[in-house]
């Protein structure tokens, strides 16, 4: 029997022995397969009993590979019924919380698209009617004038914003972007757990679990009538530029972005990229003459519509949360001239209010003309008399929940012990208009993998519309999310935003679905769809040319000090050999400690050597280490996703995995260390051949290769100072030279050519002065150059310019004779020469900073008077 | 009738160059059935690049400025003239029992959903349990509103000691419920609070007051300055204003600017500077003379 029978016949079994209904998204009640599954029956039945571990394993090392991330929030993870200080999870809100893989079971759920085609006329209807209820609480307030609102549902909602109630342009502004977290009950009836209408996530999720799944099951993909997720993007694109505030042929459209530590940074970084349209932070934009510009080198760009992923109270330090860096100061009058339109509409998260959902039956037979099709789970609000006592009996049975999300996640009343669900009670008697009860959908199941088996896991979808002309255009698929721990049971996952896995939605039809064939984008296949170009000013943006930059500069930073690791070790296995020249190891291990500043390192009495390697590799939170550079060139590339190829990430799964398999090996000798040390080696030579083949050369990679060269001659100056300023005899210099110059790579070019007279002096000419030498000093400062003057906003007399002329005057007139020529046992004049180029060098890094990657001043309130005074 | 020329200059410096300065201010006195501002103007200087006016949800003028040309001093002025008249409410609707003047109970009201939006802690004015023990007492059941909200405004007086410095911004209700000193912000956030705690609509109302000088003693500039009081909504019959500060219904030495759920709402100046100045320092002169 296979995976799938299995599963079919446990469930018709469970279902017999259950008492309470219940249903299955895969097996119908009778026994038999539901519609829009039987279709892929055989492929999917040949697919899951092929190896279903396999498949996991498989999806896991894909989403490594694109380093598909969701971190949680802390803050959200606080219920409204914990206390605040004590009682509560002990995360903090300021504690940070790192990454978390995404994790994507290898099974869909599938739908059949004649039901789907019901669910999306309702989607696209709330969508409408949220639309039109926001225009009103902004706007004209007829509803809550009337009652059909209740007043308190709204004006006590966190997410009510009263500057911009009445602004004729913000009021122009439809809704772009709706989601519904929708969960089935035991009839199958589809209901609306919660709306999602302040910036909703997921839609980049969505598109990269189908890019995994079309990759794991690729013959079960192609062969289902399989509708795709393009269109729904491409509607997005075309609705982004539509929002533009006149008819401007052209307009700028940006995603802006809290930054690389929010909850969806991968989600945001993914829909930007989709979308072709810039990623962008707070800091990269301005607020001029009344409208929003992006800053790009020496000048700024005018900014036509902004799809915001920033909550709207952080969007504007001026008139609403004051301090906040994440928006554009000055937003808000922007919007109100109607220069600019922020989408979804600032203010949107109103609608994100359960207190909501009792009135929506009414409001859409009043503003629509229509009953509502979808209907929500049933929803007491406590700001009715009746209502609260309904739910103050009733606790057991619902879900609490505020009407603002920021005032605590959900929970379930027969979660909670009784002092808890006590202080729950007198909390919602004293605020009863901040609450709802609602009922606890018995949520349908979906076969899921667990190791070899498929078990029933309850499942709630994510479903997606976005503006399209008048009206709205649903995604024909979604994000699924069910719960992995069978013991959590039933309602886990409308409380919990964590611990989920995520499964991907089909939609299928009986007839082969018309899938428009257009050039796909990178890797992915035909689930990408358009490539829109992204515009080449995102890589003048002064934050993206400064992670770039310390992208180049941590790669290579990375790359020498794994160079020097290897030579040394080189020369610790030679020296071996020969004991009575041990003092050139010890020059070369406390080079390594110089060089990457992990002081004391070697110069400590009690270091073992091995263990001091394995520490140089892998602790990421020593300074200087190898370890410590890749999770600094992992951040900086996570600043600038949508520049960079996908194949960064893989590249960067794959060092993280060599990295890992060590750490592993707590027993390791130093074997496996020098073998790890290699695949690392080798994955940081693919991100230089990624940039160098597959980059294209706008001032974005310019930048980048200018800290590469820069952090190149950097490494060879502060190597050359700690090994061969003293002198030494010359069988123990023959040693260090030879690690000096394995470490810089050039020890064959070496070897060919000065055979004669292989000293110090040949050294500086080939590490430092030769211009054709990739490896040399001078080499990286006329790279340098060439980098800087391909950037705009680059004349001639730049301070980097200036500064550069004077490295290559000195480094062109320096005469390696003189400078190798040892006075008592040392070389002082190659000491100062090389110590002045190290100090020119910091101060080029400043200039360069300085001139292209300039932040904006720190923002502060005009004053924070103690009091405004007053007459007594 | 009284008329009155007001000068309110508010002047920051810096310690080094700012390169920024986005501000909104709220210094147009209201046009009001007991009061009409007759002139006004405003300057900012250094020139701001932009200069717009608009009306807020609350009717409140705010004007939003940007200045962009670097500065270590930026210079906020307003002047205006405005005639102000005792305003009177109809007694009989000060005789209402507190319970009818609660927005909530009041659908019948074409202005009861507005009003709700008064009777919820707000960012500057929390509520806690305790300040609701403190408001109660005057406020039995079936007492007139006017005399109940007017008793209310007498104990903070006594209760309180007016201390500047005393208290920040950042000031909560349920601080100043034990320390019972600080400003006229903190008395008017702490009556606000009261008010709310009963489910009456409480509004915060930022303006000037005048005091009067001495007999035979000539008007001194410093008589007047910012001040802040509060409104209590009447049903039918508008709003009654009392200032806890002085222990007075507001009269014809009372100039209103505007109003709003708190503080935050109607600052007479707010802004955010882009700088790295360490030091900034700021100065408000409010001349206010009869004319």
């Amino acid at each position: 029997m296979t995976v799938l029978g299995r599963y079919l016949e446990a469930a018709s079994r469970f279902t017999a022995m259950n008492s309470e209904p219940a249903f299955d998204e895969f097996a119908a009640a009778d026994g038999t397969v539901r519609q829009g599954w039987s279709s892929l029956l055989a492929g999917l039945e040949a697919f899951a009993d092929t190896d279903l571990l396999q498949a996991q394993r498989e999806v896991a090392r894909l989403l490594e590979d694109d380093n598909v991330t969701y971190t949680p929030s802390p803050g959200s993870m606080i219920s409204i019924a914990d206390e605040p200080n004590g009682h509560g999870p002990a995360a903090t809100p300021t504690e940070l919380v790192e990454a978390q893989p995404w994790r994507l079971d290898p099974l869909p759920l599938v739908l059949d698209d004649r039901e789907w085609a019901g669910l999306e006329a309702g989607l696209v209807q709330r969508a409408e009617l949220l639309d039109a209820v926001m225009a009103d609480l902004y706007g004209a307030r007829r509803l809550v004038a009337r009652h059909h609102i209740p007043a308190a549902a709204v004006f006590d909602h966190d997410e009510y914003l009263r500057p911009l109630v009445g602004s004729e342009a913000a009021s122009r502004q439809r809704l772009f972007l709706v989601a519904a977290d929708l969960g089935r009950d035991s009839t199958g009836q589809w209901k609306v757990i919660s709306d999602r209408t302040q910036a909703p996530s997921g839609a980049g999720y969505t598109m990269q679990n189908r890019r995994v799944l079309s990759r794991v099951m690729p013959e079960v993909y192609h062969q289902a009538n399989l509708h795709r997720l393009t269109p729904f993007f491409q509607a997005m694109r075309l609705a982004l530029v539509d929002a533009a505030p006149s008819a401007i042929e052209d307009p700028r459209v940006v995603v802006l972005s809290p930054g690389t530590l929010s909850e969806t940074a991968f989600d945001q970084a993914f829909v930007a990229s989709l979308l072709g349209f810039p990623l962008l932070e707070g800091s990269d934009l301005t607020v001029r003459d009344g409208r929003v510009w992006m800053r790009v080198l020496g000048k700024l760009e005018e900014v036509d519509v902004i799809l915001r992923r920033v909550d709207s109270t952080w969007m504007d330090a001026l008139e609403l949360r004051p301090g906040s860096r994440l928006g554009v100061t000055g937003l808000l009058e922007c919007v109100r001239q109607g220069t600019v339109s922020v989408l979804n509409n600032l203010g949107s998260g109103v609608l994100e209010n359960p207190a909501l959902m009792p009135f929506l039956p009414e409001l859409c037979e009043r503003l629509l003309g229509q009953s509502l099709r979808l209907p929500s789970v049933d929803t007491w609000w406590c700001g009715e008399g009746a209502a609260l006592s309904h739910v103050l009996s009733n606790m057991d049975s619902l879900v609490i929940r505020p009407i603002s999300r920021g005032h605590g996640r959900s929970v379930r009343g027969s979660a909670l012990a009784r002092r808890q669900r006590d202080l729950l009670a007198e909390k919602i008697k004293a605020m009863p208009h901040r609450f709802v009860g609602q009922e606890v959908l018995h949520l349908s199941s979906t076969p899921t993998s667990e190791e070899d088996r498929l078990v029933p896991r309850n499942v709630v979808v994510r479903s997606f519309a976005v503006r399209s002309g008048e009206s709205y255009t649903a995604m024909l698929g979604g994000l699924a999310r069910v719960t992995d721990d069978a013991s959590e049971g039933l309602g886990v996952l409308v409380t919990d935003p964590n611990s989920q896995l995520a499964k991907d939605v089909w939609v299928v039809g009986s007839e082969p679905v018309w899938a428009p064939k257009i050039v796909a984008r990178g890797r992915a296949g035909d689930v990408s769809g358009f490539a829109p170009a992204v515009s080449a000013s995102t890589a003048m943006v002064p934050r993206v040319l400064s992670d770039l930059y310390w992208f180049g500069r941590y790669a290579e930073r990375a790359e020498d000090l794994l160079r020097l690791l290897l030579a040394t070790r080189t020369t610790a296995i030679e020296t071996d050999l020969h004991l009575s020249q041990g003092r050139a190891l010890e020059v070369m291990l406390q080079a390594v400690t110089h060089v990457s500043t992990t002081y004391p390192g070697f110069f400590s009495s009690q270091v073992e050597m091995s263990s001091e390697f394995r520490s140089m590799l892998l602790d990421r939170h020593r300074t200087g280490t190898v370890a410590q550079s890749l999770a600094a060139l992992s951040s900086a590339a996570q600043g600038v996703r949508d520049q960079l190829s996908e194949d960064v990430w893989m590249v960067l799964a794959e060092i993280e995995r060599a990295l890992g398999a060590v750490a592993a090996n707590t027993t390791d000798q130093g074997l496996q260390l020098s073998d790890v040390s290699e695949r690392v080696l080798s994955g940081l030579l693919a991100l230089a051949g990624i940039a160098t083949e597959n980059m294209v050369r706008d001032p974005g990679w310019y930048m980048l290769d200018s800290g590469r060269g820069l952090e190149r001659a950097l490494q060879i100056l502060a190597l050359l100072r700690v090994t061969i300023c003293q002198e030494r005899t010359i069988d123990i210099d023959a040693i260090v030279l030879d690690a000096v110059l394995t470490a810089a790579e050039s020890i064959v070019t070496f070897r060919r050519r000065y055979l004669a007279r292989p000293g110090v002096e040949s050294l500086l000419e080939l590490l430092v002065i030769d211009p054709f030498n990739p490896r040399s000093v001078a080499y990286q400062l006329n790279r340098i150059r060439t980098d800087l003057r391909a950037l705009p906003n680059t004349s001639p007399t730049a301070r980097p310019l200036r500064l550069l002329d004077s490295l290559a005057e000195r480094v062109r007139t320096s005469d390696p004779t003189v400078l190798a020529e040892p006075q008592d046992g040392r070389r002082p004049e190659l000491q100062d020469f090389l110590v002045g180029l190290h100090n020119q060098l910091r101060a080029l890094s400043d200039a360069i900073r300085d001139h292209y990657q300039q932040q904006p001043p720190t923002q502060r309130p005009l004053f924070r008077p103690d009091a405004v005074g007053g007459a007594a | 009738m009284t008329t009155y020329r007001i000068a309110h200059r508010t002047t920051y410096t810096y310690d080094s160059d700012v390169t920024g300065s986005f501000g909104l201010i709220h210094l147009r006195p209201r046009d009001l059935s007991w009061q009409t501002c007759v002139a006004h103007e405003v300057g900012i200087e250094p020139e701001p690049a932009d200069l717009f006016r608009h009306v807020d949800l609350y009717g409140n003028t705010e004007c939003y400025f940007h200045v962009v040309q670097p500065h270590t001093r930026l210079v906020v002025t307003s002047t205006s003239v405005v005639d102000v008249e005792v305003n009177d409410l109809a007694a009989d609707a000060l005789d209402l029992p507190w319970e009818k003047a609660l927005p909530r109970s009041r659908y019948d009201d074409p202005e009861a959903w507005q009003t709700t939006d008064f009777t919820f802690p707000s960012p500057y004015v929390d509520v806690p349990a305790a300040i609701q023990d403190y408001a109660r007492p005057s406020f039995p059941a079936g007492r007139p509103i006017g005399e109940a909200a007017v008793e209310l405004m007498h104990r903070i007086y006594a209760d309180f000691t007016y201390k500047s410095g005393s208290t920040t911004l950042s000031t909560k209700v349920s601080d100043l419920l034990n320390k019972r000193s600080g400003v006229c912000q903190d008395y008017a956030h702490f009556m606000v609070a009261g008010l709310r705690s009963l489910g009456l609509a409480g509004r915060y109302v930022s303006g000037y007051l005048a005091t009067r000088p001495a007999p035979g003693k000539p008007r001194q500039a410093e008589d007047a300055a910012s001040h802040a009081w509060v409104g209590c909504w009447i049903p039918g019959a508008g709003w009654l204003y009392l200032d806890p500060t002085n222990d007075r219904i507001i009269d014809d030495s009372h100039t209103t600017l505007a109003w709003g759920r708190d503080y935050g709402d109607v600052p007479p100046v707010k802004g955010v500077i882009f700088t790295e100045a360490k030091k900034s320092k700021m100065e408000v002169s409010v001349d206010m003379a009869e004319v």
